[in-house]
């Protein structure tokens, strides 16, 4: 039997250990988020105080929603936006990072591979440019394969500003990446 | 190429080098607790007939058994907060270490299941200024020792290592020793009541429970530790049981409040009064396990000044 995170959250009403089924369903998702958007120093805090967030507000979830995950990362979404000063610093970073500091071990290979393009750099500078309602919806739609609906659940937007803020945002990555084709929203299934 | 797909790539090498910390899953799991007190709180949440069933029969917190009137528990709470103020305090450049025993009770949570306990030592040498690198050592019962790096902060940069290869984060340094928390004991019984706030167990044990949280966790100065003690000392249903065994076998005394449900627990040294650790056990039979059974224990066997990470003083 695998109750679903509606069940589970009506079940830690009464018994609030049983709080502890959501953190080990999305405990990993939710860190691997937020550490990429904020990094190591800040992941944590802002994963913690998610799940004490939720954990306060479990009374006003709809329990019919079998789903939690498009709620988790909501508030996980608000906690990030009050750390955006470490967000900014991480893309700035990253948009510096060149190829003579890899060298010196100061990126990661990885990131290396990808800012020696120019590619990475010039998409972490754009990404730090966003509004960050905008950034928002691409990173959850990009790294979270989230669909609209689930967006516009996670952030309390219409589906609508969800397209918008969506089309906004990768039309100015594009620009960043010296892309002028027309975006295909299609890409992304709604 | 794709703008989504070169955003994939940057998140993919932005990912952290393995899974969540175990740390933050105990502060989440302590947070519930504190929230609205786990293994405390379960039963208040149930329907207003037993709250108020509960709040008749933990209205006076009861005598530990073995309690004897000769001395108070205050006098033993004042004396650790005496005692603990002797302990060593690590210089900037050097360690504070920590090795505990730690006993918790898990379960699998898709079956009706009473868990099973399971018990994790823990050797922990954190920086003192937090510009050294620390380390974590553990073990399950029986098996290996695992080290975890605790990277230090240095000139705002902290190094770490992922497949080998190293990267860097800006940072800034995280002291040992917590320098948000009240290091009077007025101030500090404030703050465990704001704490414990938003429960309905009765106020006093709201306070020792938030203590005992408070002290599981590291980080706190000599000089908070005896804040908590002081203020521990001033609740009048605290108990004292003189003649008794922490959880590894050493004889203590304990100071314990308890509810309807469960007694924590605190033990000290009987000659010196160091702080040795605490537990947690049922009063009542319930989810399958019986009044008397431990739900968890923590307890604290060594804790030193060390010069290196590793060095065991």
């Amino acid at each position: 039997m695998h109750p679903s995170d509606g069940e589970v959250i009506r079940a830690s009403l009464v018994d609030a250990e049983r709080f502890g089924v959501v953190y080990d369903r999305y405990s990993t998702q939710l860190y691997r988020y937020a550490y990429r958007r904020v990094g190591p120093e800040f992941a944590e805090d802002a994963v913690a105080e998610t799940f004490l967030a939720a954990f306060r507000r479990r009374a006003s979830y709809d329990l019919r929603r079998p789903d939690a995950r498009p709620w988790l990362f909501g508030i996980l979404s608000r906690e990030i936006s009050m750390r955006h000063r470490a967000e900014d610093a991480r893309y700035r970073a990253l948009a510096k990072a060149r190829v003579s500091e890899v060298a010196e071990g100061f990126v990661d290979e990885v990131v290396a591979a990808v800012t020696a393009q120019g590619a990475g750099a010039a998409i972490a500078e754009a990404l730090r440019n966003l509004p960050g309602g905008d950034r928002d919806v691409v990173l959850l739609i990009a790294w979270n394969d989230f669909n609209y609906a689930e967006v516009a659940e996670a952030l309390g937007i219409k589906l609508g500003t969800v397209r918008s803020r969506l089309h906004r945002a990768r039309r100015r990555l594009r620009a960043a990446l010296g892309d002028d084709s027309p975006i295909d929203l299609f890409e992304v299934t709604g | 190429m794709n703008d989504l797909n070169v955003l994939r790539e940057l998140g993919t090498a932005l990912d952290p080098s393995g899974p969540a910390p175990a740390e933050l899953r105990r502060r989440v799991f302590d947070g519930l607790g504190a929230a609205e007190p786990k293994r405390r709180g379960r039963r208040f949440a149930i329907g207003a007939a037993s709250v108020a069933a509960v709040a008749v029969v933990t209205a006076g917190i009861l005598l530990a058994p073995g309690a004897e009137p000769t001395a108070s528990a205050a006098q033993v709470l004042h004396d650790a907060a005496r005692q603990v103020k002797r302990q060593p305090v690590a210089e900037d450049d050097q360690f504070i270490y920590v090795r505990s025993e730690v006993v918790a009770l898990t379960r699998n949570e898709s079956a009706p299941d009473p868990g099973r306990l399971v018990e994790t030592e823990r050797q922990v040498w954190l920086s003192a200024d937090g510009t050294r690198d620390g380390l974590v050592r553990q073990r399950e019962a029986g098996g290996a020792w695992v080290d975890s790096p605790l990277p230090g902060c240095r000139d705002g940069v902290t190094t770490h290592t992922k497949g080998g290869k190293t990267f860097t984060e800006p940072c800034t340094p995280a002291p040992a020793y917590r320098t948000d928390l009240p290091t009077d004991a007025e101030a500090m019984l404030d703050h465990l009541r704001r704490q414990g706030a938003g429960t309905k167990a009765p106020a006093d044990e709201r306070v020792f429970v938030a203590a005992a949280d408070l002290l599981r966790e590291g980080g706190r100065s000599p000089a908070v530790t005896a804040a908590i003690f002081d203020a521990l000392a001033t609740l009048p249903s605290a108990t004292l049981a003189e003649d008794v065994t922490d959880p590894t076998g050493r004889r203590a005394v304990a100071v314990a409040a308890r509810s309807a449900d469960l007694r924590t627990e605190l033990f000290f040294d009987r000659e010196t009064f160091a702080y040795l650790g605490q537990r947690t056990v049922l009063e009542r039979d319930q989810d399958g396990r019986r009044a008397g059974d431990v739900v968890d224990s923590s307890t604290e066997l060594t804790v030193a000044v060390a010069a290196e990470a590793g060095q065991t003083p």
